[in-house]
Protein backbone atom coordinates (compact mmCIF):
# COMPACT_ATOMS: atom_id res chain seq x y z
CA UNK A 1 0.00 0.00 0.00
CA UNK A 2 2.76 2.47 -0.70
CA UNK A 3 2.07 5.70 -2.48
CA UNK A 4 3.96 6.73 -5.57
CA UNK A 5 6.51 4.25 -6.74
CA UNK A 6 9.85 5.65 -5.69
CA UNK A 7 12.82 5.84 -7.99
CA UNK A 8 14.77 2.66 -7.45
CA UNK A 9 18.06 1.32 -8.62
CA UNK A 10 21.52 0.30 -7.61
CA UNK A 11 23.03 3.71 -7.49
CA UNK A 12 26.29 3.90 -5.61
CA UNK A 13 25.00 6.24 -2.98
CA UNK A 14 26.85 4.76 -0.09
CA UNK A 15 29.83 2.67 0.63
CA UNK A 16 28.41 1.01 3.77
CA UNK A 17 26.42 -2.18 3.86
CA UNK A 18 23.17 -0.27 4.13
CA UNK A 19 23.50 3.45 3.65
CA UNK A 20 25.64 6.34 4.63
CA UNK A 21 24.33 9.26 6.63
CA UNK A 22 24.28 12.95 5.79
CA UNK A 23 23.84 15.36 8.73
CA UNK A 24 21.76 18.56 8.37
CA UNK A 25 19.72 20.85 10.59
CA UNK A 26 16.00 21.60 10.47
CA UNK A 27 15.44 25.21 9.29
CA UNK A 28 12.34 25.40 11.49
CA UNK A 29 13.57 24.19 14.90
CA UNK A 30 17.28 23.66 14.37
CA UNK A 31 17.15 19.99 15.29
CA UNK A 32 19.68 17.68 13.70
CA UNK A 33 18.45 15.77 10.63
CA UNK A 34 19.90 12.68 9.03
CA UNK A 35 19.46 11.70 5.39
CA UNK A 36 20.30 8.10 4.61
CA UNK A 37 19.12 7.62 1.05
CA UNK A 38 20.92 10.70 -0.33
CA UNK A 39 19.83 11.55 -3.87
CA UNK A 40 16.82 9.24 -3.64
CA UNK A 41 15.34 11.31 -0.83
CA UNK A 42 12.91 13.99 -1.98
CA UNK A 43 11.30 14.75 1.37
CA UNK A 44 12.59 14.58 4.91
CA UNK A 45 10.55 15.03 8.07
CA UNK A 46 12.10 16.65 11.13
CA UNK A 47 11.79 14.24 14.04
CA UNK A 48 11.54 17.18 16.44
CA UNK A 49 8.92 19.51 14.94
CA UNK A 50 7.50 17.13 12.29
CA UNK A 51 8.02 19.75 9.55
CA UNK A 52 8.17 18.25 6.08
CA UNK A 53 11.25 19.56 4.29
CA UNK A 54 12.38 19.55 0.68
CA UNK A 55 15.50 17.37 0.70
CA UNK A 56 16.49 18.53 -2.77
CA UNK A 57 16.56 22.17 -1.74
CA UNK A 58 20.01 23.29 -0.45
CA UNK A 59 18.23 25.29 2.27
CA UNK A 60 15.80 22.48 3.11
CA UNK A 61 12.72 24.50 2.28
CA UNK A 62 9.80 23.81 4.59
CA UNK A 63 7.01 22.16 2.62
CA UNK A 64 4.61 21.53 5.48
CA UNK A 65 4.55 22.60 9.10
CA UNK A 66 2.56 21.32 12.09
CA UNK A 67 1.82 22.57 15.53
CA UNK A 68 0.81 20.33 18.38
CA UNK A 69 0.37 17.39 16.08
CA UNK A 70 -0.08 14.08 17.85
CA UNK A 71 2.85 11.77 17.33
CA UNK A 72 2.42 8.16 16.36
CA UNK A 73 4.92 5.73 17.84
CA UNK A 74 6.64 3.55 15.27
CA UNK A 75 6.98 -0.10 16.22
CA UNK A 76 10.23 -0.28 14.25
CA UNK A 77 12.33 2.79 15.15
CA UNK A 78 13.74 4.84 12.31
CA UNK A 79 17.35 3.90 11.67
CA UNK A 80 16.78 0.26 12.62
CA UNK A 81 18.89 -2.03 10.51
CA UNK A 82 18.27 -5.65 9.79
CA UNK A 83 18.72 -8.43 7.29
CA UNK A 84 15.50 -8.84 5.42
CA UNK A 85 15.11 -11.34 2.57
CA UNK A 86 18.88 -11.96 2.76
CA UNK A 87 19.75 -8.29 2.21
CA UNK A 88 20.59 -5.57 4.72
CA UNK A 89 17.94 -2.86 4.96
CA UNK A 90 17.51 0.24 7.03
CA UNK A 91 14.21 1.75 8.12
CA UNK A 92 14.31 5.34 6.85
CA UNK A 93 10.66 6.41 6.75
CA UNK A 94 7.41 5.85 8.56
CA UNK A 95 3.92 6.96 7.59
CA UNK A 96 0.37 6.33 8.70
CA UNK A 97 -2.42 5.99 6.12
CA UNK A 98 -6.07 6.19 7.12
CA UNK A 99 -9.34 5.13 5.55
CA UNK A 100 -12.53 6.61 6.93
CA UNK A 101 -15.67 4.52 6.58
CA UNK A 102 -19.01 5.37 8.17
CA UNK A 103 -17.28 7.64 10.66
CA UNK A 104 -14.80 4.97 11.73
CA UNK A 105 -11.10 5.36 10.94
CA UNK A 106 -8.92 2.46 9.93
CA UNK A 107 -5.21 3.21 9.95
CA UNK A 108 -2.25 1.18 8.88
CA UNK A 109 1.43 1.90 9.28
CA UNK A 110 4.04 1.78 6.54
CA UNK A 111 7.76 1.48 7.17
CA UNK A 112 10.03 2.48 4.32
CA UNK A 113 13.09 0.25 4.01
CA UNK A 114 16.14 1.22 1.98
CA UNK A 115 19.15 -0.61 0.62
CA UNK A 116 21.36 1.38 -1.79
CA UNK A 117 21.80 -1.68 -4.03
CA UNK A 118 18.31 -3.13 -3.80
CA UNK A 119 16.26 0.04 -3.57
CA UNK A 120 13.13 0.57 -1.49
CA UNK A 121 10.57 -1.75 -0.04
CA UNK A 122 7.90 -1.37 2.60
CA UNK A 123 6.72 -3.21 5.64
CA UNK A 124 3.08 -2.45 6.32
CA UNK A 125 1.07 -3.41 9.37
CA UNK A 126 -2.62 -3.31 10.19
CA UNK A 127 -3.99 -4.81 13.41
CA UNK A 128 -0.88 -6.96 13.82
CA UNK A 129 -0.94 -8.22 10.21
CA UNK A 130 2.31 -7.53 8.37
CA UNK A 131 3.05 -7.32 4.66
CA UNK A 132 6.33 -7.09 2.82
CA UNK A 133 5.60 -4.77 -0.10
CA UNK A 134 7.63 -4.03 -3.21
CA UNK A 135 6.73 -1.68 -6.04
CA UNK A 136 6.07 -3.43 -9.35
CA UNK A 137 6.84 -1.92 -12.71
CA UNK A 138 4.62 -4.26 -14.76
CA UNK A 139 1.00 -3.24 -15.27
CA UNK A 140 -1.52 -5.99 -14.44
CA UNK A 141 -4.14 -6.94 -17.00
CA UNK A 142 -7.85 -6.82 -16.20
CA UNK A 143 -9.41 -10.23 -15.64
CA UNK A 144 -12.29 -11.84 -13.78
CA UNK A 145 -12.44 -14.70 -11.33
CA UNK A 146 -15.71 -16.48 -10.47
CA UNK A 147 -17.71 -13.48 -11.52
CA UNK A 148 -15.56 -11.10 -9.49
CA UNK A 149 -13.42 -8.32 -10.84
CA UNK A 150 -9.76 -9.30 -10.90
CA UNK A 151 -6.39 -8.53 -12.43
CA UNK A 152 -3.70 -10.79 -13.76
CA UNK A 153 0.00 -10.26 -13.10
CA UNK A 154 2.70 -12.66 -14.25
CA UNK A 155 0.30 -15.58 -14.49
CA UNK A 156 -1.35 -15.08 -11.10
CA UNK A 157 -4.93 -13.85 -10.79
CA UNK A 158 -5.70 -11.40 -8.01
CA UNK A 159 -9.35 -10.94 -7.01
CA UNK A 160 -10.64 -7.47 -6.23
CA UNK A 161 -10.90 -6.98 -2.50
CA UNK A 162 -11.38 -3.34 -1.69
CA UNK A 163 -11.41 0.12 -3.18
CA UNK A 164 -11.04 3.04 -0.84
CA UNK A 165 -9.66 6.50 -0.51
CA UNK A 166 -6.68 6.63 1.83
CA UNK A 167 -5.25 9.70 3.45
CA UNK A 168 -1.71 10.16 4.68
CA UNK A 169 -2.17 11.15 8.33
CA UNK A 170 1.34 11.03 9.78
CA UNK A 171 4.87 11.05 8.37
CA UNK A 172 8.31 10.65 9.87
CA UNK A 173 11.78 10.18 8.38
CA UNK A 174 12.66 10.50 4.71
CA UNK A 175 10.86 9.57 1.54
CA UNK A 176 11.73 9.19 -2.13
CA UNK A 177 8.65 11.19 -3.09
CA UNK A 178 7.09 14.51 -2.12
CA UNK A 179 5.35 13.32 0.99
CA UNK A 180 2.42 15.36 2.20
CA UNK A 181 0.16 14.89 5.20
CA UNK A 182 -3.46 15.04 4.12
CA UNK A 183 -2.77 13.70 0.65
CA UNK A 184 -5.54 11.47 -0.65
CA UNK A 185 -4.95 8.50 -2.90
CA UNK A 186 -7.45 6.10 -4.42
CA UNK A 187 -6.37 2.61 -3.36
CA UNK A 188 -7.56 -0.63 -4.85
CA UNK A 189 -6.48 -3.95 -3.42
CA UNK A 190 -6.55 -7.29 -5.22
CA UNK A 191 -5.73 -10.47 -3.36
CA UNK A 192 -4.36 -13.92 -4.02
CA UNK A 193 -3.33 -14.96 -0.49
CA UNK A 194 -0.62 -14.65 0.67
CA UNK A 195 -0.18 -11.90 -1.93
CA UNK A 196 -1.87 -8.55 -2.24
CA UNK A 197 -1.58 -6.39 -5.32
CA UNK A 198 -2.39 -2.75 -4.71
CA UNK A 199 -2.87 0.17 -7.01
CA UNK A 200 -2.71 3.75 -5.85
CA UNK A 201 -3.90 6.56 -8.03
CA UNK A 202 -3.12 10.22 -7.55
CA UNK A 203 -4.77 12.34 -10.21
CA UNK A 204 -3.83 10.50 -13.41
CA UNK A 205 -0.82 8.56 -12.14
CA UNK A 206 -1.29 4.98 -10.99
CA UNK A 207 1.39 2.92 -9.30
CA UNK A 208 1.27 -0.77 -8.42
CA UNK A 209 2.87 -2.65 -5.56
CA UNK A 210 2.93 -6.30 -4.59
CA UNK A 211 2.76 -7.36 -0.97
CA UNK A 212 3.29 -10.70 0.67
CA UNK A 213 1.84 -11.58 4.07
CA UNK A 214 4.60 -12.17 6.60
CA UNK A 215 4.71 -13.25 10.20
CA UNK A 216 5.50 -10.34 12.53
CA UNK A 217 7.93 -12.55 14.44
CA UNK A 218 10.15 -12.74 11.34
CA UNK A 219 10.37 -8.94 11.25
CA UNK A 220 11.14 -8.80 14.97
CA UNK A 221 13.89 -11.32 14.44
CA UNK A 222 15.28 -9.60 11.35
CA UNK A 223 15.48 -6.15 12.98
CA UNK A 224 16.29 -7.54 16.43
CA UNK A 225 13.41 -5.69 18.01
CA UNK A 226 12.73 -6.12 21.71
CA UNK A 227 9.70 -8.04 22.92
CA UNK A 228 7.16 -9.62 20.63
CA UNK A 229 5.13 -8.21 17.74
CA UNK A 230 1.50 -7.31 18.50
CA UNK A 231 -0.86 -10.25 18.11
CA UNK A 232 -2.83 -10.14 14.85
CA UNK A 233 -6.52 -9.36 15.30
CA UNK A 234 -9.18 -10.76 12.99
CA UNK A 235 -8.47 -11.95 9.47
CA UNK A 236 -6.52 -9.76 7.04
CA UNK A 237 -7.21 -9.43 3.32
CA UNK A 238 -4.30 -11.57 2.11
CA UNK A 239 -3.75 -13.62 5.25
CA UNK A 240 -3.22 -17.20 4.12
CA UNK A 241 -5.97 -19.46 5.32
CA UNK A 242 -4.64 -22.03 7.80
CA UNK A 243 -7.04 -24.46 6.16
CA UNK A 244 -5.89 -23.89 2.57
CA UNK A 245 -4.70 -27.17 1.10
CA UNK A 246 -5.60 -29.11 4.24
CA UNK A 247 -9.26 -29.25 3.33
CA UNK A 248 -8.74 -31.17 0.08
CA UNK A 249 -6.41 -33.61 1.79
CA UNK A 250 -8.86 -34.15 4.63
CA UNK A 251 -11.77 -34.84 2.27
CA UNK A 252 -9.56 -37.15 0.22
CA UNK A 253 -8.65 -39.12 3.36
CA UNK A 254 -12.30 -39.04 4.40
CA UNK A 255 -13.25 -40.63 1.05
CA UNK A 256 -10.63 -43.36 1.54
CA UNK A 257 -11.82 -44.07 5.09
CA UNK A 258 -15.45 -44.26 3.95
CA UNK A 259 -14.41 -46.64 1.19
CA UNK A 260 -12.60 -48.81 3.76
CA UNK A 261 -15.71 -48.69 5.96
CA UNK A 262 -17.90 -49.82 3.06
CA UNK A 263 -15.48 -52.69 2.42
CA UNK A 264 -15.58 -53.59 6.10
CA UNK A 265 -19.39 -53.65 6.00
CA UNK A 266 -19.35 -55.85 2.90
CA UNK A 267 -16.77 -58.16 4.47
CA UNK A 268 -18.74 -58.66 7.69
CA UNK A 269 -22.00 -58.93 5.81
CA UNK A 270 -20.49 -61.61 3.59
CA UNK A 271 -19.13 -63.61 6.50
CA UNK A 272 -22.09 -63.12 8.88
CA UNK A 273 -24.01 -66.35 9.62
CA UNK A 274 -27.47 -64.72 9.52
CA UNK A 275 -28.67 -68.13 10.68
CA UNK A 276 -32.34 -68.45 11.62
CA UNK A 277 -32.48 -70.45 14.87
CA UNK A 278 -36.09 -70.02 15.89
CA UNK A 279 -39.43 -69.07 14.30
CA UNK A 280 -42.84 -69.53 15.89
CA UNK A 281 -46.29 -67.93 15.84
CA UNK A 282 -48.30 -67.19 18.99
CA UNK A 283 -51.56 -65.56 19.97
CA UNK A 284 -52.29 -63.38 22.96
CA UNK A 285 -55.48 -62.10 24.62
CA UNK A 286 -55.21 -59.36 27.27
CA UNK A 287 -57.63 -61.11 29.55
CA UNK A 288 -55.19 -63.96 30.33
CA UNK A 289 -53.95 -63.86 33.95
CA UNK A 290 -50.42 -65.16 33.42
CA UNK A 291 -49.30 -64.81 29.83
CA UNK A 292 -45.63 -65.67 30.39
CA UNK A 293 -44.21 -68.73 28.70
CA UNK A 294 -40.91 -70.10 27.47
CA UNK A 295 -40.02 -71.19 23.96
CA UNK A 296 -38.45 -74.52 23.04
CA UNK A 297 -34.65 -74.52 23.27
CA UNK A 298 -32.47 -73.64 20.32
CA UNK A 299 -28.73 -73.58 19.65
CA UNK A 300 -26.72 -70.42 19.09
CA UNK A 301 -23.57 -71.55 17.31
CA UNK A 302 -20.33 -69.83 16.34
CA UNK A 303 -18.41 -67.17 18.24
CA UNK A 304 -19.85 -64.63 20.65
CA UNK A 305 -21.99 -62.40 18.46
CA UNK A 306 -25.40 -60.77 18.33
CA UNK A 307 -28.84 -62.32 18.06
CA UNK A 308 -31.61 -60.58 16.17
CA UNK A 309 -35.13 -60.89 17.47
CA UNK A 310 -37.89 -59.97 15.03
CA UNK A 311 -41.44 -59.45 16.27
CA UNK A 312 -44.20 -59.55 13.64
CA UNK A 313 -47.69 -58.71 14.93
CA UNK A 314 -51.12 -58.03 13.47
CA UNK A 315 -51.65 -54.97 15.73
CA UNK A 316 -53.88 -52.20 14.40
CA UNK A 317 -54.56 -49.04 16.39
CA UNK A 318 -53.23 -50.86 19.39
CA UNK A 319 -50.03 -51.54 21.29
CA UNK A 320 -48.33 -54.44 22.99
CA UNK A 321 -45.37 -54.69 25.31
CA UNK A 322 -43.11 -57.72 25.51
CA UNK A 323 -40.83 -58.66 28.36
CA UNK A 324 -38.12 -60.95 27.06
CA UNK A 325 -35.40 -62.97 28.71
CA UNK A 326 -32.97 -64.92 26.57
CA UNK A 327 -31.72 -67.59 28.99
CA UNK A 328 -28.74 -69.90 28.63
CA UNK A 329 -29.82 -73.38 29.66
CA UNK A 330 -26.41 -74.46 30.88
CA UNK A 331 -25.14 -71.35 32.71
CA UNK A 332 -28.40 -69.75 33.74
CA UNK A 333 -27.26 -66.42 32.32
CA UNK A 334 -30.21 -64.31 31.14
CA UNK A 335 -30.42 -61.25 28.88
CA UNK A 336 -33.46 -59.25 30.00
CA UNK A 337 -34.97 -56.61 27.77
CA UNK A 338 -38.34 -55.14 26.86
CA UNK A 339 -39.86 -54.08 23.54
CA UNK A 340 -42.94 -52.08 22.78
CA UNK A 341 -44.79 -52.52 19.51
CA UNK A 342 -47.45 -49.96 18.69
CA UNK A 343 -49.25 -49.40 15.46
CA UNK A 344 -51.60 -46.47 14.95
CA UNK A 345 -52.69 -44.71 11.74
CA UNK A 346 -49.72 -42.71 10.53
CA UNK A 347 -47.59 -43.72 13.48
CA UNK A 348 -45.63 -46.76 14.55
CA UNK A 349 -45.37 -50.20 13.02
CA UNK A 350 -46.79 -53.65 13.78
CA UNK A 351 -43.28 -55.08 13.61
CA UNK A 352 -40.04 -54.63 15.51
CA UNK A 353 -36.46 -55.84 15.18
CA UNK A 354 -33.83 -55.74 17.88
CA UNK A 355 -30.27 -56.96 18.24
CA UNK A 356 -29.30 -58.64 21.52
CA UNK A 357 -25.60 -57.89 21.97
CA UNK A 358 -22.67 -60.26 22.46
CA UNK A 359 -24.39 -63.55 23.20
CA UNK A 360 -21.93 -66.43 23.74
CA UNK A 361 -22.61 -69.70 21.93
CA UNK A 362 -24.78 -72.28 23.73
CA UNK A 363 -28.25 -73.68 24.09
CA UNK A 364 -30.88 -71.06 24.91
CA UNK A 365 -34.57 -70.54 25.33
CA UNK A 366 -36.62 -67.38 25.37
CA UNK A 367 -38.98 -66.37 28.14
CA UNK A 368 -41.78 -64.22 26.72
CA UNK A 369 -44.31 -62.16 28.63
CA UNK A 370 -46.63 -60.13 26.41
CA UNK A 371 -48.86 -57.33 27.73
CA UNK A 372 -51.66 -55.32 26.17
CA UNK A 373 -54.16 -52.78 27.39
CA UNK A 374 -56.97 -54.49 29.29
CA UNK A 375 -58.78 -51.39 30.51
CA UNK A 376 -61.97 -51.75 28.43
CA UNK A 377 -64.06 -54.78 27.50
CA UNK A 378 -63.23 -54.16 23.85
CA UNK A 379 -59.54 -54.28 24.72
CA UNK A 380 -59.98 -57.41 26.81
CA UNK A 381 -61.69 -59.12 23.87
CA UNK A 382 -59.01 -58.13 21.35
CA UNK A 383 -56.57 -60.78 20.22
CA UNK A 384 -53.04 -60.41 18.94
CA UNK A 385 -51.27 -62.86 16.67
CA UNK A 386 -47.53 -62.48 16.63
CA UNK A 387 -44.49 -64.25 15.31
CA UNK A 388 -41.06 -64.39 16.97
CA UNK A 389 -38.03 -64.99 14.75
CA UNK A 390 -34.49 -65.33 16.09
CA UNK A 391 -31.43 -65.09 13.88
CA UNK A 392 -27.81 -65.57 14.92
CA UNK A 393 -24.93 -63.22 13.87
CA UNK A 394 -26.73 -60.51 11.94
CA UNK A 395 -24.76 -57.47 10.71
CA UNK A 396 -25.74 -54.22 12.44
CA UNK A 397 -25.88 -51.11 10.26
CA UNK A 398 -26.04 -48.75 13.24
CA UNK A 399 -22.32 -48.89 13.99
CA UNK A 400 -21.41 -48.29 10.35
CA UNK A 401 -23.61 -45.19 10.28
CA UNK A 402 -22.13 -43.93 13.54
CA UNK A 403 -18.61 -44.63 12.26
CA UNK A 404 -19.38 -42.87 8.95
CA UNK A 405 -20.68 -39.82 10.84
CA UNK A 406 -17.60 -39.73 13.05
CA UNK A 407 -15.34 -40.04 9.99
CA UNK A 408 -17.11 -37.19 8.20
CA UNK A 409 -17.31 -34.96 11.30
CA UNK A 410 -13.69 -33.60 11.29
CA UNK A 411 -13.66 -32.57 7.59
CA UNK A 412 -17.09 -30.98 8.01
CA UNK A 413 -15.83 -29.10 11.08
CA UNK A 414 -12.70 -27.93 9.25
CA UNK A 415 -14.82 -26.92 6.23
CA UNK A 416 -17.01 -24.78 8.48
CA UNK A 417 -13.89 -23.21 10.01
CA UNK A 418 -12.44 -22.55 6.54
CA UNK A 419 -15.69 -21.00 5.33
CA UNK A 420 -15.82 -18.89 8.49
CA UNK A 421 -12.24 -17.75 7.89
CA UNK A 422 -13.03 -16.69 4.32
CA UNK A 423 -16.23 -15.00 5.49
CA UNK A 424 -14.23 -12.98 8.02
CA UNK A 425 -11.75 -12.07 5.30
CA UNK A 426 -14.41 -10.82 2.91
CA UNK A 427 -16.36 -8.96 5.59
CA UNK A 428 -13.59 -6.38 5.43
CA UNK A 429 -13.72 -6.20 1.65
CA UNK A 430 -15.82 -3.94 -0.57
CA UNK A 431 -15.83 -0.42 -1.84
CA UNK A 432 -15.48 2.45 0.59
CA UNK A 433 -16.38 5.88 -0.63
CA UNK A 434 -13.96 8.67 0.13
CA UNK A 435 -14.90 10.73 3.15
CA UNK A 436 -13.29 13.96 4.18
CA UNK A 437 -11.36 13.65 7.41
CA UNK A 438 -11.58 16.91 9.33
CA UNK A 439 -9.00 15.93 11.95
CA UNK A 440 -6.11 14.88 9.81
CA UNK A 441 -5.90 17.71 7.33
CA UNK A 442 -2.76 19.76 6.99
CA UNK A 443 -2.45 22.65 9.33
CA UNK A 444 0.89 24.08 8.38
CA UNK B 1 0.43 -33.57 11.35
CA UNK B 2 -3.31 -32.91 11.11
CA UNK B 3 -3.63 -35.41 8.27
CA UNK B 4 -1.79 -38.13 10.18
CA UNK B 5 -3.87 -37.45 13.26
CA UNK B 6 -7.06 -37.70 11.23
CA UNK B 7 -5.86 -40.87 9.53
CA UNK B 8 -5.05 -42.43 12.92
CA UNK B 9 -8.45 -41.33 14.22
CA UNK B 10 -10.22 -42.78 11.18
CA UNK B 11 -8.35 -46.08 11.36
CA UNK B 12 -9.12 -46.32 15.09
CA UNK B 13 -12.80 -45.80 14.29
CA UNK B 14 -12.67 -48.52 11.64
CA UNK B 15 -10.98 -50.84 14.11
CA UNK B 16 -13.61 -50.11 16.73
CA UNK B 17 -16.42 -50.67 14.24
CA UNK B 18 -14.83 -53.94 13.16
CA UNK B 19 -14.53 -55.04 16.80
CA UNK B 20 -18.15 -54.03 17.48
CA UNK B 21 -19.32 -56.00 14.46
CA UNK B 22 -17.15 -59.02 15.26
CA UNK B 23 -18.22 -59.17 18.91
CA UNK B 24 -21.84 -58.43 18.03
CA UNK B 25 -22.21 -55.24 20.05
CA UNK B 26 -25.58 -53.55 19.88
CA UNK B 27 -27.11 -50.26 20.94
CA UNK B 28 -29.82 -52.16 22.83
CA UNK B 29 -29.61 -51.85 26.59
CA UNK B 30 -30.02 -55.30 28.11
CA UNK B 31 -29.82 -56.36 31.70
CA UNK B 32 -27.62 -59.38 32.19
CA UNK B 33 -28.78 -61.63 35.02
CA UNK B 34 -26.61 -64.47 36.24
CA UNK B 35 -27.72 -67.81 37.65
CA UNK B 36 -31.35 -67.74 36.63
CA UNK B 37 -32.91 -70.83 38.32
CA UNK B 38 -33.72 -73.78 36.10
CA UNK B 39 -37.28 -73.69 37.44
CA UNK B 40 -38.04 -70.78 35.10
CA UNK B 41 -38.57 -73.31 32.33
CA UNK B 42 -41.29 -75.04 34.41
CA UNK B 43 -42.75 -71.90 35.94
CA UNK B 44 -42.13 -68.91 33.66
CA UNK B 45 -44.52 -66.68 35.63
CA UNK B 46 -42.28 -66.88 38.69
CA UNK B 47 -39.46 -65.03 36.92
CA UNK B 48 -39.38 -61.29 37.55
CA UNK B 49 -37.98 -59.60 34.50
CA UNK B 50 -35.84 -56.53 35.05
CA UNK B 51 -37.77 -54.85 32.26
CA UNK B 52 -41.16 -55.86 33.60
CA UNK B 53 -43.89 -53.45 32.60
CA UNK B 54 -43.92 -50.41 30.37
CA UNK B 55 -44.87 -46.79 30.77
CA UNK B 56 -48.22 -47.68 29.23
CA UNK B 57 -48.83 -50.72 31.37
CA UNK B 58 -52.10 -50.30 33.17
CA UNK B 59 -52.69 -53.75 34.63
CA UNK B 60 -50.97 -55.66 37.39
CA UNK B 61 -50.02 -59.17 38.22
Amino acid sequence: MPAESPARGPSGAASGSVAGVKALNCPNCGAALTIRAFQHTLSVVCAQCLSVLDAKDPNLQILQQFEGRQRVAALIPLGSRGKWRNDPYEVIGFQVRTITDAGAQYSWHEYLLFNPYKGFRYLTVYDGHWNDVKPVSAVPEPASSRGKSAVNLLGRTYVHFQTASAETTFVMGEFPWRVKVGELVACTDYIAPPYILSSETVETETTWSLGEYVDGARIWEAFQLPGRPPRPAGVFANQPSPYAGKLKQLWFLCGILLLLLANLALLFSGFARKEQVFDHQYTFSPGVRDASFVTPSFDLAGRTSDVELSIRTNLRSNWAYFNFALINEATGQAYDFGREVSNYPGEGSPNDDVLIPSVPPGRYYLRVEPEMSSGSSAARNSRMTYELILRRDVPSLAFYWICALLIVAPPVFVTFRAVGFEKSRWQEGGDIAAEPDSESGEDG
Amino acid sequence: MGRLLYLAYGLALLGLTGAAEYRGWSLLSVNEVKNVPRTVRDNPGAYRSFYHGSSRYVGGK
